[in-house]
């Protein structure tokens, strides 16, 4: 590259030093041509500047970004602020940056520092907006001040400067001792902050995005876990707090007056009647249950086992866990106030899928659009972060940068291997047989899957899984469950190395979206084999088939005992047992990652030298598991969220305990910023998923009769139909009304309007892209010949030739005629080149 | 760390907060950390002008390639010799709140190593070179390297300019995240 004629520093050239050299003919001839010149691009960048801006609003900022200041003779050959840059309304530059840029043209640049402070004072001065006295002033000159690329000692005498003439008086007191305490605080509160953002600091942004997507999820969590609660777990207890009179009769405790002075219109604003302050409820059962009776003994309290814990049984199965204990009732509040529990139920369920899908679809589209898009379109910017964006500066231990060295190594190896392949040109039969591979491989994973989904059903009609009522017994199966779980993606992460992925990303990618296919096959056939089993169990009521009972009940042996068996599994609730397999589920995974983690620990204070490395792709799949069982088991569970809170929070700290304690960066290349974003969308698949299989269950499913907020109906479906039987003449209106074909066409024209809008702005935007993008190639030309330019004054007198060159230079500017790239090459142009290519080009 | 903020006054206190993308306490801890590096006994003073192996022994800059680089950048006589101000210029390019245009502007000043005002094939080829550490590339990947990196982004050939490089860090999300001391 011959860069001599670039190479030239614009600080020490600029239009004033030649122009003092030269002063006389030349500077007069020159400077008007240049500035007539410099006009009319004013005149057509200012148009299209405006016009853009109206256009594509949002795109103000970067547009602007991309226009302003190309020039570096506009710029006085050097930027002085950042101001305008990022801020989206602030694009024009301000008034006292216009007057550096004015002095500078006239060729009074600073030499000295004093003389920089100088000048930026003086201008700043000359500015009223921001001289003037209100706040609006001190923001902008603050603002101004700060986003000063200038050395801080040369801000602060500008400052010092401005408020000296500004004649404020500040009085320069030593720090009040409130203050130091104040500061004293919170620099104690910042150390704390600070422990956690070590991780970042010595293990790369790529962990940092895990520990953050954990947070998000945390609190994603939290606030459903306060939804449940409120809404669900605190009438629940409130009912349970006052138990149940005999149908029909209307409970009055003695503090009945305190509560009756509250309105309803309080209770409806609040939406619910959770505040503890509010004991009391009367009770009106409106939907007696079908067969109460044999629904009571199954509310019995049971005796509280060790292993309960574990297993969530025994003792748990009558608790607010799990759906069968939630009461089928219609609370009713003082006076016409009610809230009916299976409508709160299924309501609640509902609206936390919305709002999870919602959230989650807002991040993933936000975290899309500020870090995907613009890299997707061009190619050079993988090449550029690779080079320029690869190091982490918050890296700080010796061992975190020379891991990051190797990575970075291996990288451009690869990018170095990819472009020689290109320019190689594989063959087809090469390219036939990696195709070949990779579907081979592809096919053997998957029927490696199916096979290991079939094994998962197998092993739950397996009789020793059955015979043994223990706890123990129980635990044995999410025990083989959570470790086929762990197991297998250290396998997948081993056959994908076989494979030939040109890239250590798609080969991460490929491995992340095994696992999720694994997890999600074993828990679907294991969801799918309990809900057939324990629909099946109720549906045809045949005791002939004792095998599809839920994992629960033991099978029956002897034939004495099945009388009770048989009355058991009426009593027995599918949903409640499913809830306790995903309870079990989750404590399992979580004993299993203590375990392994305390593993590592033990194998990290042994020996010293095999640290293993933290990888983020494995333990970002446990949390999307983690978040799947969570979705999985809401309905049947409907305290997985806390469970899922608490178990967040402890990993956290014992990940960065064990992180920073014992384990090494990963060295595979994560992009912390669209880590993010994959992660999401992996996180709102599953989410998807399990919500078709709840569609699934509502639609076909039948209800266990004896328990839960539903029982008394047959399906689901029934609590829809009863429901809308209700309040038919409403529902009745509504449905005609959305059906009438004015009302469905004008949905359907405001969509087809929707959607062509969105349309037309994305192809809009595309072309304002390629417009911007021409824009600076001739920007950057328009440089390129201003340099040549001051070289050709520079060395030596010139024939005032100029105004007419330069005025078909400018209209060449700005002609739509495609660069040629040859012209760009910086080969040594006289000034005439300009006009004969430009005379080719037209 | 706390009682020694009789070292500022409240308005010098004011002024870096307004002059930086620091808050309070991050100028408190800045300095503390400042006294740690470069006051080996009695009180440093904020415009003495310390050399560069003290400043380099700061944790996020003694494993970082560009070390000698930032700090030459980053003196305000270009001399490579640091005050605590230049130090808190440093910090506060360095810090979250800092917009991306003004990391790239000291970005570039820091790849440009033979300061010509232009990131050109000698630049680069240095760059890669600190980048990769202790595995060097072959001087022939290198070059390679470089040539394809300045065919894909240079738009009017001679090297990126400021301008251009900018431009391209628009592009690049991860720019921002990883041009940041953790503090």
């Amino acid at each position: 590259m011959a860069s001599s004629s670039h190479s030239v520093n614009f600080e020490d050239i600029p239009l004033s030093s030649f122009q003092h050299r030269h002063s006389g003919s030349s500077e007069e001839d020159f400077s008007p041509s240049v500035n007539l010149r410099r006009a009319q691009t004013d005149v057509h960048l200012r148009e299209r500047r405006r016009q853009d801006s109206d256009k594509y609003h949002s795109y103000g900022g970067r547009g602007c970004r991309a226009q302003q200041c190309t020039l570096p003779s506009r710029c006085g050959g050097e930027l002085l602020s950042s101001h305008m840059f990022h801020h989206g309304r602030e694009c024009r530059p301000s008034a006292w940056y216009n007057t550096v840029m004015a002095h500078r043209r006239r060729g009074q640049g600073p030499n000295t520092e004093e003389e920089v402070v100088d000048e930026i004072a003086d201008a700043m001065e000359g500015d009223e907006r921001l001289m003037s006295d209100n706040v609006d002033g001190e923001i902008m000159r603050r603002e101004a001040l700060r986003d000063l690329i200038k050395p801080l000692r040369v801000k602060k005498e500008i400052r010092r400067r401005l408020t000296a003439r500004r004649s404020s008086h500040r009085d320069s007191l030593p720090i009040t001792r409130l203050n130091g305490l104040k500061y004293t605080i919170s620099m104690q509160w910042y150390k704390v902050k600070q422990s956690s953002r070590k991780i970042e600091g010595t293990f790369g942004t790529g962990v940092g995005s895990y520990f953050r997507f954990l947070r998000y999820l945390f609190l994603l969590n939290l606030a459903i876990a306060i939804l449940v609660c409120g809404f669900l777990l605190t009438p629940q207890l409130l009912v349970r707090a006052h138990p149940q009179q005999p149908s029909g009769a209307v409970a009055t405790p003695s503090t009945t007056p305190a509560t009756q002075t509250l309105t309803p219109a309080a209770l409806r604003v609040e939406d619910e009647p959770s505040s503890s302050n509010l004991p009391v409820f009367t009770w009106s059962p409106l939907n007696p249950p079908a067969n109460i009776d044999s629904c009571n003994d199954s509310l019995t309290s049971k005796e509280f086992g060790g292993l309960d814990w574990l297993t969530g049984a025994g003792w748990f199965d009558t608790t607010e866990l799990y759906y069968g204990t939630y009461s089928s009732e219609d609370v009713s509040l003082a006076a016409h106030q009610h809230y009916s529990m299976p409508k709160a139920y299924f309501l609640v369920i509902f609206v936390l899928f919305i709002i999870y899908l919602v959230v989650i679809l807002h991040r993933v589209v936000v975290l899309y659009k500020n870090n995907d898009i613009d890299i997707e379109h061009d190619m050079s910017a993988s090449f550029v972060r690779k080079v320029f964006s690869s190091w982490d500066f918050s890296i700080t231990e010796r061992k975190a940068a020379d891991i990051k060295h190797k990575s970075i190594y291996s990288e451009l190896k690869e990018i170095l291997q990819e472009y020689l392949s290109e320019e190689q040109e594989e063959d087809w039969l090469q390219r036939a047989k990696g195709w070949l591979v990779k579907v081979v491989f592809w096919t053997l994973v998957l029927a490696f899957l199916a096979l290991l989904g079939w094994a998962t059903y197998a092993m739950l009609d397996l009789d020793i899984l059955h015979n043994t009522k223990s706890s123990a017994g129980l635990l044995l199966y999410p025990l083989i469950v959570t470790c086929i779980i762990l197991v297998i993606p250290l396998v997948f992460t081993q056959v994908v190395r076989v494979e030939g992925y040109s890239t250590p990303r798609t080969r991460l990618y490929v491995t992340l979206v095994r696992t999720i296919l694994l997890k999600l096959t074993v828990l679907g056939v294991l969801v799918g084999t309990w809900y057939t089993q324990a629909t099946s169990v109720f549906a045809t009521e045949d005791p002939k088939e004792p095998e599809d009972l839920p994992v629960l009940t033991p099978t029956p042996s002897d034939p004495d005992s099945k009388v009770e068996t048989e009355k058991k599994e009426r009593d027995e609730c599918w949903e409640t047992s499913l809830g306790q397999e995903f309870y079990r589920l989750l404590i399992m995974d979580f004993i299993i990652g203590l375990v392994m983690h305390l593993g590592t620990f033990i194998i990290s204070l042994i020996s010293q030298r095999t640290a293993r490395e933290f990888n983020i792709g494995r333990y970002t799949v446990h949390l999307i598991y983690n978040q799947t069982l969570l979705w999985a088991g809401l309905f049947f569970c409907p305290l997985t969220p806390l469970i899922v809170v608490i178990k967040i929070v402890i990993m956290f700290y014992i990940q960065k305990f064990i992180l920073l304690r014992c384990l090494n960066p990963d060295d595979s290349p994560w992009r912390a910023a669209q880590a993010e974003t994959v992660y999401l969308v992996l996180t709102l698949v599953s989410l998807i998923l399990s919500f078709f299989g709840y569609l699934f269950i509502l639609l076909k499913g039948k209800t266990s009769c004896g328990c839960g907020p539903f029982k008394g109906y047959q399906n689901y479906v029934d609590f829809f139909w009863d429901i809308i039987d209700k309040d038919q003449e409403t529902i009745l209106t509504i449905v005609s009304w959305l059906f009438k074909p004015g009302v469905v066409a004008g949905i359907l024209i405001i969509l087809v309007i929707l959607v062509y809008c969105a349309k037309s702005t994305a192809e809009g935007r595309a072309e304002m892209i390629k417009v911007l993008r021409h824009q600076l190639e001739l920007e950057l030309r328009d440089r390129a010949f201003l340099l040549k330019l001051t070289e050709r004054v520079r060395q030596g007198p010139q024939t005032p030739r100029e105004p007419r060159d330069l005025t078909q230079r400018s209209s060449f500017v700005f002609s739509d005629s495609k660069v040629h790239p040859a012209d760009s090459s910086p080969a040594v142009h006289r000034f005439s080149d300009y006009r004969e290519n430009q005379s080719m080009g037209d | 760390m706390g009682n020694k903020n009789t070292t500022f006054t409240e308005e010098e206190l004011e002024d870096y907060e307004d002059l930086t993308y620091l808050t309070r306490r991050e100028i408190l801890v800045a300095w503390g950390k400042w006294k740690g590096l470069v006051g080996g006994q009695g009180e440093p003073d904020r415009v003495t002008r310390y050399p560069e192996e003290d400043v380099q022994k700061l944790p996020e800059l003694q494993h970082n390639p560009f070390r000698e680089r930032i700090t030459r950048v980053f003196s305000s006589l270009k001399d490579s010799r640091m005050s605590f101000e230049d130090f808190l210029d440093l910090l506060s390019v360095m810090s979250s709140k800092a917009p991306l245009q003004l990391k790239a502007h000291y970005a570039f000043h820091i790849f440009d190593y033979n300061e010509d005002q232009v990131l050109d094939t000698e630049d680069l080829e240095v760059v890669v070179e600190r980048l990769t550490g202790d595995h060097a590339l072959l001087p022939e990947e290198k070059s390679k390297l470089v040539e394809k990196l300045l065919e894909d982004t240079d738009l009017d050939g001679g090297g990126i300019s400021e301008e251009e490089f900018k431009h391209l860090l628009t592009k690049c999300p991860d720019f921002t995240h990883s041009f940041r001391f953790s503090v």
